[in-house]
């Protein structure tokens, strides 16, 4: 031992100096390659960790629940009289409360936050009568009014608020008459009607000693309005009526809880559909939600209902009520439901001075508040940001409401959703367009099928390809032709996406479409024919086959795969006569009962696979050369065939490698974007057909984010998405990771 | 044992008997004229692409004998070898002359099938190599490959290789754990039961024990000397004690040649060539 220590340090000393400065020197570019090395890696885990944290932020207000607060309960100021306000309603701003007050036949103003009173706007044409009747549209600045001698008045009442330099407000309000028509000659009782692009749609009950009388009053485009009458026989007291915003659906609500549906354009005498209250439990208030197609129903037991129109045939126009949503119960009978101005959102109060504010699609209850008394009339501020409630104390109470995106929960965005317009509920993914009334659907759930068949066809046609190919390349190729065909599949990945997405869709899409049964022929044909030549070449006399140069066997499988092609286009034609009665995509109609599209998933998974071949094919290679020799030499050694040994050793072995060039595929298919959105239809729909396209999750947020106002719901569900995809490639590849390292343990090579 | 038999069928050659005895050259010395030719080298030159690695061998191996190859690194032993199991074929650029017939059959000949030559011809190789495999399916492995899967067969020629390998005591419990697992001496005679599993007729064993300890190296050498019973057994060895101890007839190379084929004992106490006595008495090497 000692002499050993020695020696070590007589050869230190011997060799003097240099080598220590060198070692000094050496340790110290390898501490500091060492801390950048860990700089680097803490580096990249914390952007991958600071991305995520930005998209979940982005998408958490999506989920948070709704706030209020209460910001005062106040009389109504400068209202006289003994009567409750006709009306009550807030502007378009959010500034200024209004009451019709029956005592004073005008509008009372007050500022919404001070709850001073501003204005008092008279209104002339009522002077002369009595008002009886009166409803505010709850989304535009209309109103209508019926009087004891049976008159309906249709007005306009822009309320504007200034703000002058000192920062002071000043007001403008006006009431502008559209029409005063005199209806009947008995007091008018109800009233209600809609008012779109000038026309206005009223209906009106008028009282008289014989009974209740249902007109219509409809002036289409400042015309003199037309009075009709609407016959029914109403089992009791009528205590509402609907008039929708086309003047043809006509609810009329009796206090026996009856509804009778209207179609008017089709038969004014009789009711199409009757919908008759149950034991014990009657509608109380009914009130369209935005839009006039579905409606509310609170009732008597303080419950309340979405209906939605439902066709029975696929043939129908007209449409009978379905009961769809449920929400939270009302202390005692409903009272009042006001629609919000922009969203199928609504407020509803009862007699127990419940206030509710909720989501019809999302089937949510988002904020019970409660009033100080029953609430007899209600608000819902345009901004949905405010709600008014008037109670029968007399009493105003404002709350605040803040609650941004109430048509998102878990349900909505990855669930079935019964929208306006669907017979049933389905997965829908519709984000934009140009009504106010139109409803977004956002269900990510499409996008996430879409995502999934593209990256499944995609790597049907790519993963055979380009394992055969890595096999073939790894274990029978000679060398010099591997040291081409490698680097040139590999230069296949730097070939843009959007060049091969723009190809695919423009140049193969068309192509194929007529082509279809012959290309699906080569899928058999070429590989046949190319064994078939193998078969041949193996029985050429040994003389011959040794005259071809070593690795030029390659070359003669070109003219194969071109009589092969060729084989299948004169043959598929043949073959369409013969087997799809001469008309493939009529044969796919017929047969699987859906339309063949010209972006498919032929198309997808050819243009996507040539996107993840190259990917696929070289960790594949590697994985399979990288198998120890000695296994093969092994193998060889006792007697296997060159394919046995590649199927029955080498590809278990290196099968840990292959497994993750197939999910590091499948992770680029999943976030692929240029081709999908090039290639496909990007339409949204839920079908793993091969026959039609897709949208995917990564095209749909490259094609949207531009159009998404920031902070909106749809901004926020495009950051979902991305969060969606984010966690789908994290899940494939720690399964991956740990599928492969399973089968590391098994296959491990010494 | 029966499928086995029928399994083996005689080589593509026709025209040959299978067991022959071939004359011996007048130098052979020592016994060897008396033994049954089984492999028989003539002439044989070797050349990787351009460079020369065997010279003009020509040497008759004797059936169910061992006989060693010794000679100092790179004299062309193992080139020997794998040229009896045409291994060399898989190496690029090999060119082969001269003959080499196995029971007088030209195992060169375009006619020979080369899959069912190295079923006649095992070989172990200096680095243990099982595959990634369970145990039980190592062995299977030659059997697989030919077509049987008959789980009864299977069964039992697992277990009458390693009892022949003299590894049944140690892996009887665990044969359907990985390969991969055993100690180095218990891979190597995994190997060498993978080989005798097939029922070869000759068996050839490149350094078989450089990479174990000593006590695994006494199991191999204990297990060569059961062996030779039934097979024909090619070894190459580095080792002169490991040559004396299991060979029976010692053939020393030296630079690509043929010096020296004889008697084991021959070769150790008496032998005829300078080179020969200086390589055995540690002179070079
Ligand atoms: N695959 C090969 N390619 C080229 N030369 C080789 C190859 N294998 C062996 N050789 C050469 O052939 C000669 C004999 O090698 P080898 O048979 O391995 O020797 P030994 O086994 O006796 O140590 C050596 O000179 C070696 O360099
Ligand atoms: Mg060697």
């Amino acid at each position: 031992m000692s002499s050993q220590a020695a020696t070590w340090e007589s050869t230190a000393e011997k060799k003097t100096v240099v080598p220590k400065k060198a070692a000094a020197s050496v340790k110290l570019v390898d501490k500091a390659a060492d801390l950048v090395i860990r700089a680097g890696g803490l580096l990249i885990i914390g952007a991958v960790f600071a991305i995520m944290f930005f998209l979940i932020k982005e998408c958490v207000p999506l989920f948070m629940p709704a706030k209020s607060e209460i910001v005062f309960t106040k009389p109504w100021p400068g209202l006289t009289g003994e009567q409750k306000p006709l009306f009550v309603g807030i502007d378009n701003n959010q500034a200024v409360a209004y009451a019709l007050d029956a005592g004073s036949k005008s509008l009372i103003l007050a500022n919404a936050y001070t709850w001073q009173p501003i204005l008092q706007v008279p209104i002339p044409a009522l002077a002369a009568s009595e008002i009886t009747a009166s409803y505010r549209v709850p989304y535009e600045d209309e109103f209508f009014a019926g009087t004891q001698d049976g008159k309906v008045l249709a007005a306009k009442m822009p309320v504007e608020t200034t703000y002058g330099a000192d920062n002071a407000p000043s007001y403008l309000a006006d009431v502008l008459e559209r029409f005063f028509v005199q209806v009947g000659q008995d007091p008018v009782r109800l009233v209600h009607g809609r008012v779109r692009e000038s026309n206005v749609y009223v209906a009106a009950v008028l009282e008289s000693a014989s009974g209740q009388s249902v007109f219509s009053v409809i002036a289409p485009d400042g015309e003199e309005p037309v009075v009709e009458p609407v016959q029914g026989q109403w089992d009791g007291v009528i205590r509402q009526v609907l008039m929708d915003d086309e003047g043809s659906k006509l609810l009329v609500l009796t206090d026996k809880g009856t509804i009778y549906h209207y179609f008017l354009d089709n038969d004014r005498t009789k009711p199409f559909a009757v919908y008759e209250a149950k034991e014990g439990r009657r509608p109380t208030a009914i009130e369209w939600v935005i839009g006039d197609a579905s409606m509310l129903v609170g009732f008597s037991d303080g419950s309340l209902e979405h209906w939605l129109q439902v066709r029975k045939k696929s043939t129908d126009v007209m449409r009978a009520y379905v009961k769809s949503y449920d929400f939270d119960s009302l202390k005692g009978a409903v009272t009042a439901i006001v629609p919000s101005s922009h969203t199928r959102g609504f407020v509803a109060a009862s007699d127990g001075g419940s206030v509710h504010v909720g989501f019809t699609t999302s089937e949510r209850t988002l904020l019970k508040l409660q009033a100080p008394a029953p609430v007899e009339a209600l608000v819902y501020g345009a901004k949905n940001t405010a709600v008014l409630a008037y109670d029968k104390n007399k009493n105003a109470t404002i709350w605040t409401v803040e609650n941004p995106h109430p048509e998102t929960t878990f349900k909505t965005l990855f669930s079935k959703v019964w929208y306006e317009g669907f017979d049933q509920p389905e997965f829908a993914w519709q984000s934009s367009s140009g009504s106010d009334s139109f409803e977004a659907k956002y269900s990510l759930t499409p996008l996430i099928v879409g995502t999934v068949k593209g990256a499944f066809y995609g790597l049907l046609f790519a993963v055979p390809m380009a394992i055969f190919a890595a096999l073939y390349t790894s274990q029978f190729m000679h060398w010099k032709n591997r040291a081409i065909v490698k680097p040139t599949v590999e230069i296949m990945a730097a070939c843009p996406s959007v060049v091969v997405g723009f190809l695919a869709g423009l140049w193969l899409a068309p192509l194929l479409e007529s082509v279809t049964v012959s290309v699906l022929l080569m899928v058999f044909v070429i590989p046949t024919v190319v064994l078939a030549l193998f078969m041949c070449w193996s029985r050429v006399p040994q003389y011959y086959r040794d005259k071809v140069p070593h690795g030029m066997e390659l070359v003669i499988l070109v003219p194969a795969v071109i009589v092969g092609f060729m084989i299948s286009n004169a043959l598929g034609p043949v073959v369409e006569d013969i087997f799809f009665q001469a008309n493939f995509k009529q044969w796919v109609f017929n047969v699987f009962g859906e339309q063949m599209e010209q972006r498919n998933c032929i198309v997808i998974g050819l243009a996507m696979g040539f996107a993840v071949i190259p990917i696929i094919f070289t960790i594949s290679e590697d994985a399979l050369t990288n198998v120890p020799r000695h296994f093969v030499s092994g193998s060889l050694a006792l007697g296997a065939s060159r394919w046995q040994t590649a199927t029955r050793v080498i590809l278990p072995t290196a099968s840990p490698g292959i497994f993750s060039a197939v999910m590091i595929g499948f992770g680029r298919a999943v976030g692929e974007t240029m081709i999908v959105l090039m290639a496909t239809g990007n339409t949204p729909i839920m079908s793993m057909s091969p026959f039609n396209g897709m949208r995917t999750l990564s095209a749909n947020i490259a094609v949207e984010i531009p159009e998404a106002p920031v902070g909106s719901t749809h901004y926020r569900v495009l950051f979902l998405a991305a969060v969606v995809l984010f966690m789908m490639t994290f899940a494939v590849n720690t399964a991956a990771e740990i599928v492969r390292q399973r089968l590391r343990e098994k296959y491990q090579a010494v | 044992m029966t499928t086995l038999e029928t399994q083996a069928t005689p080589m593509t050659q026709k025209s040959t008997p299978t067991e022959m005895t071939h004359a011996v050259p007048a130098q052979a010395m020592g016994g060897l004229h008396t033994e049954t030719t089984l492999i028989e080298v003539k002439d044989c030159n070797l050349f990787y692409g351009s460079k020369q690695a065997l010279f003009d061998i020509s040497m008759n191996i004797p059936a169910k004998r061992v006989t060693a190859f010794i000679g100092p690194s790179g004299c062309g032993k193992s080139t020997l070898l794998r040229c009896i199991n045409r291994m060399n074929d898989l190496i690029e650029g090999v060119r082969i002359e001269g003959s080499m017939n196995i029971n007088g059959i030209n195992i060169y000949d375009r006619r020979t099938d080369v899959i069912e030559l190295r079923k006649r011809v095992g070989m172990v190789f200096q680095k243990s190599n099982p595959f990634p495999k369970s145990i039980y399916e190592n062995i299977c492995y030659g059997l697989r490959i030919a077509g049987v899967n008959d789980k009864k067969v299977l069964d039992e020629v697992v277990e009458r290789s390693l009892k022949g390998a003299a590894l049944w005591e140690e892996v009887k419990d665990r044969l359907h754990d990985s390969a991969l697992g055993l100690s180095g001496g218990q891979q190597q005679r995994l190997c060498i039961a993978r080989a005798v599993a097939v029922e070869p007729e000759v068996i050839l064993m490149d350094e078989p024990c450089s990479a174990l300890d000593p006590i695994a190296t006494a199991k191999v050498e204990e297990l060569i000397h059961e062996l030779k019973k039934q097979f024909t057994i090619v070894i190459v060895t580095h080792n002169m004690q490991q040559a004396g101890r299991c060979s029976d007839y010692t053939a020393f190379f030296y630079l690509g040649k043929l010096i020296e084929f004889d008697a084991t004992e021959r070769i150790f106490t008496n032998p005829k060539e300078k080179q020969t006595e200086d390589y055995i008495t540690g002179r070079f090497g």
